[in-house]
C-alpha cells in the first residue's frame, strides 16, 4: 500500500524577485556605518571613480546577532546575474558550540577538574568553496529584495532581505515559516581575511532591521561561480546501462552548470546482485541505496543515488522512491530509481524510440535519470514544457501536436525557468538530500531546539526501553543514561529522574503526532551537580503514561521516543538527548481493551501514578481497572504497590498487601526496584518486609539491572 | 469503449483525507492528466502524468513521484467517486454539467 500522508500546507518563502541592475541614486546612499570594526580600506576603495559591481556565484556569509557571545550563523548567498539584474537569496545555519570539557590537573588525578568551558566550534573554510552544513542546524531562509550598487563612487552598497525563519519543530501545524521582517545591510568591500579565494571580493556590513537599530553583523565572501554543489551517484546492475548524457552532448555537468550547481559525476557500483529477480521493490531500492552507496553522510555532502535495474515494481521507467512509505529510514529524498528494460510502446507518440528498450533509448533513458533527480531535489512535475519536470508520457503525447517534432526530439534538455529558480533559489532544506519531505509535512524533519540552548558535546545520553513492546494501555518505562564519551571531564545533573525537573521529552506516535512530557518543576541551579570523566554516567528510569497533550501511546503501533536533559553550564543552557523506540500492541480482548479505555481516558491515572494516595478516585479507579485486565496487571501491579505501601492520612502503610501485588510477573523498572526496596526498609512488618524483599531480590536475579539496584537489595 | 473519465472535474468532497488530491482534474483522452489545487503551486499527489483504466472500475495513475497507483472509481451521472488504498473516498463534479 501507498501511503502518500500528508502534503505541504505551510507558507513557503516567495522566491526573491530579479533586482534590476543600475546605480543607488545619491538620495538612497547612507554613509558608511562600521563604528565597530577597524576600517581595512581595498586597493578599489581608492579608485572610487570606477564603478563596482557584486560579483555573480555563491558567497560564504556569516550573521551574528548583536551582543551574541554564543550565537552565529553561517551560510550561503547566491547571486545570479542574467539579462535582467540581478536574483540573489541565502541560508543560515546555526553554528556549533563545544563544551570544552577541562582535564584533570595532570598529576593529580584525585583534584576534581575545573568547570566545562562553552566555545564556538569553527566556521566553515573559505577555501574549501560551496560549504555544506549540518542539516539540524539549518535555521534561516533570505530573500534578497535589494541589491542596490555604486555604479559611480564609493565602496558600499545597500542589501536588502526579508529573514524566514524555519521551524521544523512546529510540525502539522503551519506555518513551517516566519517572516522575522525586512533588514538592510550597508555593505563595503574590504580586503577579504586569508583563506578566501578572491581577496577582492569580501564585504562586510552592520544589519539594520526595519526600525533603523542594529541587530547585527553580515559577512560575505565570495567562494564560487556555482550556487550549489552536489554527487550524483549512479550504481546500476550488470544488464542496465549508466544513465551519463543523451547522446548528443549534453550530460550531468552541463545540465548542472545551467543551473547554477556544480555537479560531480560518482560512477560507482556495476554489478549489483539483484535481491529477488529482474524487479525491484521501492524498499528493495532503497535498502540498496543505503548499503551501496559512497558516501552516506548527507550534512557533509548533497549525494543524490541514482539506482539502475532492469525493472521497478512500482512503475515502467523510473521513481523517485525515497518518499511516503517508501522512505523507511525517515531520511526523504536520497535516491530514485530507473528501469533499463522497460520496452517502449510500439506506438507513434513514441517517435523513433518505440519498441525500443529503454536502456538503449540513450536520450529518454539518461532524461528520465535527470528528472527523478529533480524530484529527488524537491521539484514536482511540470507541464508549463517539455523540460526536465515534464512526464514522459505528455512529452511522448505533445509530440503528436501539429509542427512538433516527433519523440524524443521534442525534449527540452533544460529545466523550466521556474524550476530553473526553485533549484537556484529555494530554500536549502527544500532541494537538499534529508531536507524537508518530498510533499509530506515537516513533521519529520530534524527538530531544532531553540538557538540560545546548546548541544552538549561529549556527553551522551542513551534511552533504553524496559520492554520492547508494551499492551496497550500500559506505561512504558525507559532507563536513561547520561554519560562522558569525551576526554575530559563534564558537569552534568546529579539526577536524571522526571524530578529532577532536567529532564523532559516527547513521543512521536505512528502517524507522526508528536506529544510531549515535561518535569512538574524546572532544572533549577542548585539541582546538584556531578563531574564525569570518561565512561562514568548517571541513569534513572521515567515510567511515561501521559503529557501535556494527554494520553502518551493512545493507539497501537512503532513509537520513537526522545529524552532530552537540560542544564547549565554557567551562565549557559546545555541540552544532550536520546532516542528508542518502543511497539504498543493491540488489545488482545474486551477486557484489555475496556482497561485500556479506562487508564487512557483518565487524567488522575497519572497523578496517581506519581502521587499515590486515596484521595484521587477516578485514577484509583483505572488503576483498579487495570489490574483487573491479565495483561494490564504486571504493568500497574508496582503502581498500585507503591500506593499501598505508603501510609496516606490515618491510613497505615498496607506492606502485605503490596508484596502480593509484586509477583512473578509485575514488571518494575530499576528505579521502581529500588523504591520498593525503600518501602521495605521503612517498613515495620518485618513478616512482609522479608517476603517482598525475597521476591524482589529473586526478581532481580533474573535480570540485568544497574548495580546500584543490587547493591540496595543486599543492603535489605 | 468510450472513456468516461474524459473531461474536466471538480472536486466536491472537502475531508482531509482527500485534501492531497487535486481541485480540479483534466483527463484527457489521450491517456495524459493534469491536476491543480489552489493556490497555484501546492503539492497535489496527481499532479501530471499518465492514467488508464485497467477495469471498468478502476482507474491507474502515475503520481507526482512517478509511482502508477491504482484506484477504484465509480461514475453516477456526472460525478465520480474515487477510492484510494487507505479506503478514502472523495468525489469529483464533471465541470459545464
Amino acid at each position: 500500500m501507498v501511503d502518500f500522508g500528508r502534503y505541504p500546507v505551510g507558507p513557503v518563502p516567495p522566491l526573491p524577485r530579479p533586482l534590476p541592475a543600475g546605480p543607488e541614486t545619491p538620495s538612497d546612499a547612507q554613509p558608511d556605518e562600521l563604528p565597530d570594526l577597524e576600517r581595512r580600506p581595498t586597493f578599489w576603495s581608492w579608485i572610487s571613480h570606477f564603478p563596482r559591481s557584486l560579483r555573480c556565484g555563491c558567497y560564504l556569509i556569516n550573521f551574528t546577532p548583536a551582543g551574541s557571545r554564543f550565537v552565529t550563523y553561517d551560510g550561503t548567498l547566491r547571486v545570479e546575474c542574467h539579462s535582467n539584474g540581478r536574483t540573489a537569496s541565502g541560508d543560515l545555519y546555526q553554528r556549533r558550540t563545544m563544551v570544552v570539557p577541562q582535564p584533570h590537573v595532570p598529576g593529580h588525578p584525585h583534584i576534581p577538574p575545573f568547570a566545562s568551558a562553552v566555545v564556538l566550534a569553527p566556521g566553515p573554510k573559505p577555501g574549501a568553496g560551496i560549504p555544506i552544513l549540518p542539516r539540524s542546524r539549518y535555521r534561516y531562509y533570505l530573500s534578497v529584495t535589494q541589491i542596490v550598487e555604486f555604479f559611480t563612487t564609493g565602496n558600499s552598497f545597500t542589501l536588502g532581505f526579508d529573514r524566514w525563519r524555519f521551524n521544523p519543530a512546529a510540525g502539522f501545524v503551519p506555518p513551517f515559516w516566519t517572516n522575522e521582517g525586512s533588514f538592510t545591510a550597508r555593505m563595503t568591500w574590504l580586503t577579504a581575511p586569508s583563506g578566501y579565494p578572491s581577496p577582492g571580493n569580501y564585504l562586510e556590513g552592520d544589519v539594520k532591521d526595519a526600525g533603523g537599530n542594529v541587530v547585527g553583523r553580515l559577512t560575505m565572501g565570495w567562494v564560487s561561480t556555482f550556487l550549489r554543489k552536489a554527487t550524483v551517484e549512479i550504481d546500476r546492475v550488470a544488464q542496465s546501462e549508466s544513465p551519463l548524457n543523451n547522446g548528443a552532448g549534453a550530460g550531468w555537468k552541463a545540465i548542472g552548470q545551467a543551473v547554477g550547481w556544480d555537479i560531480s559525476v560518482d560512477e560507482s557500483d556495476s554489478n549489483l546482485a539483484e535481491p529477488s529477480g529482474a524487479s525491484w521493490s521501492d524498499a528493495e531500492c532503497h535498502q540498496e541505496m543505503l548499503a551501496k552507496r559512497d558516501q552516506s553522510n548527507l550534512d557533509v555532502e548533497w549525494r543524490y543515488h541514482v539506482l539502475c535495474v532492469r525493472e521497478l515494481d512500482s512503475t515502467s521507467r523510473g521513481i523517485m522512491y525515497d518518499a511516503y512509505a517508501g522512505d523507511s529510514n525517515n531520511v526523504p529524498r536520497e535516491g530514485c530509481a530507473i528501469a533499463s528494460h522497460w520496452v517502449i510502446p510500439n506506438s507513434q507518440q513514441w517517435g523513433t524510440v518505440q519498441g525500443m528498450r529503454f536502456g538503449a533509448a540513450t536520450a529518454p533513458y539518461f532524461r528520465t535519470a535527470v528528472h527523478e533527480t529533480g524530484h529527488a531535489m524537491g521539484l514536482y512535475h511540470n507541464t508549463a514544457d517539455n523540460g526536465f519536470m515534464n512526464t514522459t508520457d505528455t512529452i511522448a503525447a505533445n509530440s503528436l501536436s501539429p509542427g512538433s517534432a516527433v519523440f524524443p526530439g521534442n525534449v527540452l534538455w533544460s529545466y523550466n525557468a521556474d524550476d530553473a529558480a526553485r533549484l537556484r533559489h529555494m530554500p536549502d532544506v527544500y532541494v537538499r538530500p534529508g531536507g524537508t519531505p518530498f510533499g509530506t509535512s515537516y513533521a519529520t524533519t530534524p527538530i531544532s531546539p531553540p538557538d540560545q540552548v546548546l548541544d552538549m558535546e561529549g556527553v551522551e545520553v542513551t534511552v533504553s526501553p524496559l520492554l520492547d513492546a508494551v499492551p496497550l494501555g500500559a506505561p512504558v518505562r525507559v532507563a536513561i543514561r547520561l554519560a562522558a564519551s569525551g576526554n575530559g571531564a563534564v558537569e552534568v545533573p546529579s539526577t536524571v529522574s522526571l524530578r529532577s525537573g532536567c529532564v523532559r521529552g516527547e513521543v512521536t506516535d505512528p502517524t507522526g503526532v508528536v506529544r510531549t512530557f515535561s518535569p512538574l518543576v524546572l532544572c533549577l541551579d542548585d539541582v546538584p551537580r556531578r563531574v564525569l570523566s570518561k565512561g562514568q554516567g548517571v541513569s534513572d528510569s521515567l515510567t511515561l503514561l501521559r503529557g501535556g497533550q494527554g494520553a502518551l501511546f493512545p493507539v497501537p503501533g512503532a513509537y520513537r521516543i526522545r529524552v532530552e536533559v537540560r542544564w547549565d553550564v554557567g551562565d549557559v543552557e546545555v541540552t544532550a538527548a536520546g532516542s528508542a523506540n518502543v511497539m504498543v500492541t493491540p488489545a488482545a480482548d474486551d477486557e484489555h481493551a475496556r482497561a485500556a479505555m479506562k487508564v487512557l481516558s483518565t487524567p488522575d491515572t497519572l497523578l496517581t501514578l506519581v502521587l499515590g494516595g486515596d484521595h484521587l478516585k477516578e485514577g484509583i479507579s483505572a488503576i483498579q481497572a487495570a489490574l483487573e485486565s491479565k495483561v494490564l496487571r504486571p504493568h500497574y501491579a508496582h503502581v498500585e504497590a507503591k500506593r499501598l505501601a505508603r501510609r496516606f492520612g490515618t491510613r497505615k502503610p498496607d506492606l502485605k498487601a503490596a508484596a502480593k501485588l509484586i509477583d512473578d510477573a509485575a514488571v518494575l523498572s530499576p528505579a521502581e526496584f529500588i523504591a520498593a526496596a525503600g518501602f521495605v526498609a521503612e517498613s515495620k512488618d518485618r513478616a512482609s518486609a522479608r517476603a517482598l524483599t525475597q521476591r524482589l531480590k529473586k526478581k532481580v536475579a533474573n535480570l540485568s539491572v544497574d548495580d546500584e539496584v543490587r547493591l540496595v537489595l543486599d543492603k535489605l | 469503449m468510450d472513456n468516461p473519465l474524459v473531461g474536466v472535474w471538480e472536486k466536491t468532497t472537502v475531508s482531509a483525507c482527500s485534501e492531497k488530491y487535486p481541485d480540479t482534474l483534466d483527463f484527457q483522452p489521450n491517456g495524459i492528466y493534469v491536476g491543480h489545487r489552489e493556490p497555484q503551486g501546492t503539492f497535489t499527489i496527481w499532479d501530471a502524468g499518465a492514467y488508464s483504466i485497467v477495469a471498468d472500475d478502476r482507474v491507474r495513475i502515475s503520481t507526482a513521484n512517478d509511482a502508477l497507483v491504482t484506484y477504484s472509481f465509480a461514475i453516477a451521472g456526472h460525478t465520480v467517486t474515487f477510492t484510494d488504498s487507505a479506503s478514502c473516498a472523495f468525489t469529483y463534479r464533471r465541470t459545464g454539467a
